[in-house]
């Protein structure tokens, strides 16, 4: 479990990015993290995994203080940045490296993921291409079967079938046990993937719900025309007429659009949070 | 699970700090080999095969300083930079058994690699020219080894701790920096090192000239000879020896420490 107490955390006096944010991350879930540029998600996951120390309140993950970055929570933990280093060295010597630190390491599912992304393990990290880097350290970060991972922008720089074999593959490999963090601008890349989702905005969570408790609250589809613009938290032009947010007073079944989730909680903060407030 | 230290994590540390840098390490090695080739060659008196022992003693410490804090910096490259010191700071292994394996490369591995490629270098030039000497008609004394010079000559070999000390200083202050500054630590790292020694300077000048001046005249007032004044700066210059080598490096060692434990990035 990853549990943030009023945490709060700034890049000095002026840059404030969170103010006493709370927030409890269970295992079993993929949780989407969606924001702004310079919203915090970033920060957010370099909190969580001890990369980034609060300036106030607390960041514990499995019962451990991140900021201490003691070996036995880094070794149940592995942090995928969106800017990321790798060694100049093969990939083969890259795994017979670092793995022995993981317990959990798996090889074979490791060369199962290679495979997958079309990988050979013996290729050096700087003879291969940013996605295909990126391709390997997935790989490798989910073969190392820490509990927590957390991936900051992970489907950028990828091709378009490796988004689709990385939907997969996180999707075969999201257990009970685990709690995954995602945060991404290309909510459509994983909008099958991430459920609950957390919006950050303004130094605090917008919104944190699943997407079913979403689609209690909420109605997505699209309209002609709209009409009772007072029940319209969202619209936007679409090919079709407008595609609208509204709150699901008729307890109409509808598909969570995260796109509009996304607008429509930045345009409509306070009863966005009002509305979702209410049901917690 | 010991969260301090654990020597199989200590010795993957290692381990890894080897594989990603052996190649650069090696020509590193060639590289410094390359360098006290060429700076032997023009010490060396071709025609007589005579080499200079203080030149060659002064190559000696150049280089010695110059390949130590390159590589001492090297050594901690990992957390100058941010995604690197992401990679670094979240492998499974306590801030500790980092900071080890660094002090490990820098103050164990360089310095036998740095002797041993210089003893070569320094025994393959002797020969050449004690072979020199041994063709030409009028043959001298043969050259001497520099470790043979600088154990036989007592001025040197009393400098020598005074070296030893402020080169540990320097590869401890250079382990702070690297862990200090983002991007550029090493330039970066000398400036304020170059700084602090004009600081330090100033002070030793200013105490030297306070402090052991006043001692001089208050012991000349009372008529005493020079001869009993030397003792008390011998006992002043000996602490201050000590504290150079055991005290400032084991300080400066402490601070880089602190430096990668609170290291964000």
């Amino acid at each position: 479990m990853i549990q943030i107490k009023n945490l709060s955390f700034d890049y000095g006096k002026r840059k404030p990015v969170f103010r006493n944010l709370n927030l409890t991350l269970k295992e079993g879930n993929v949780y989407g993290l969606l924001g702004r540029n310079g919203a915090g998600k970033s920060s957010l996951l370099r909190n969580m995994a001890g990369l980034l120390f609060p300036t106030a309140g607390t960041c514990v993950v499995n019962g451990h203080n991140a900021q201490e970055r003691l070996p036995m929570f880094l070794q149940d933990l592995y942090f995928l940045p969106e800017e990321f280093h790798t060694p100049p060295v093969k990939i083969k010597d890259f795994v017979d490296v670092y793995a022995p630190f993981y317990p959990k390491f798996s090889r074979k599912q490791f060369l199962e993921y290679l495979e997958e992304f079309q990988l050979s393990a013996h290729e050096k990290f700087t003879e291969l291409s940013l996605g295909q880097k990126k391709k390997a350290l997935i790989g490798f970060a989910l073969s190392t079967n820490t509990k927590v991972l957390l991936m900051d922008e992970p489907t950028n720089g990828l091709d378009i079938p490796s988004k689709s074999q990385f939907r997969k593959i996180i999707a075969s490999v999201a257990t009970d046990e685990r709690i995954i963090v995602i945060s991404t601008h290309q909510v459509r890349d994983l909008e099958s993937l991430i459920d609950p989702i957390i919006i950050l905005d303004n130094s605090e969570v917008l919104l944190s719900a699943t997407t079913e408790e979403i689609t209690e609250k909420l109605c997505f589809k699209t309209v002609l025309t709209v009409t009772e613009h007072d029940k319209v938290l969202y619209s936007e032009h679409s090919l079709r007429g407008f595609s609208i947010v509204t709150q699901n007073t008729a307890h109409e079944h509808s598909k969570a659009d995260l796109e509009l989730l996304f607008n429509a909680t930045l345009t409509n903060q306070s009863r966005i949070k009002e509305l979702f407030n209410r049901i917690h | 699970m010991n969260n301090t230290f654990d020597f199989n994590r200590f010795s993957l540390l290692v381990k890894r700090q080897w594989v990603e840098n052996k190649k650069l390490f090696l020509m590193a090695s060639f590289g410094i080999v390359g360098i006290l080739v060429v700076l032997n060659s023009l010490i060396m008196r071709w025609e007589s095969g005579t080499t200079n022992e203080v030149a060659r003693f002064s190559m000696f410490n150049l280089s010695l300083f110059l390949s130590g804090s390159i590589f001492a910096n090297y050594t901690f490259k990992d957390i100058s930079d941010k995604n690197s010191s992401t990679s670094f700071l979240l492998v499974p292994a306590s801030h500790f058994e980092k900071f080890l394996m660094g002090v490990f490369y820098v103050f164990i591995v360089f310095p036998i690699v740095f002797l041993a490629l210089f003893y070569v270098v320094d025994y393959g030039f002797v020969s050449i020219g004690d072979n020199i000497k041994d063709g030409s008609t009028a043959s001298g004394l043969k050259n001497t080894q520099l470790y043979s010079f600088i154990l036989g000559n007592k001025n040197i070999k009393d400098e020598l701790g005074k070296i030893i000390g402020f080169w540990l200083v320097m590869q401890a202050f250079i382990l702070i920096g690297a862990a200090q500054f983002e991007g550029r630590s090493y330039v970066k790292t000398a400036f304020m090192g170059f700084a602090l020694l004009f600081l330090l300077g100033f002070v030793i000048y200013l105490s030297d000239k306070l402090l052991l001046n006043d001692i001089t005249l208050q012991f000349q007032s009372k008529g005493y000879s020079r001869e009993l004044i030397k003792p008390t700066k011998d006992v002043i210059s000996g602490i201050l020896g000590i504290i150079l080598i055991y005290v400032v490096p084991l300080m400066l060692l402490i601070v880089a420490y602190f430096k990668l434990k609170e290291k964000q990035v």
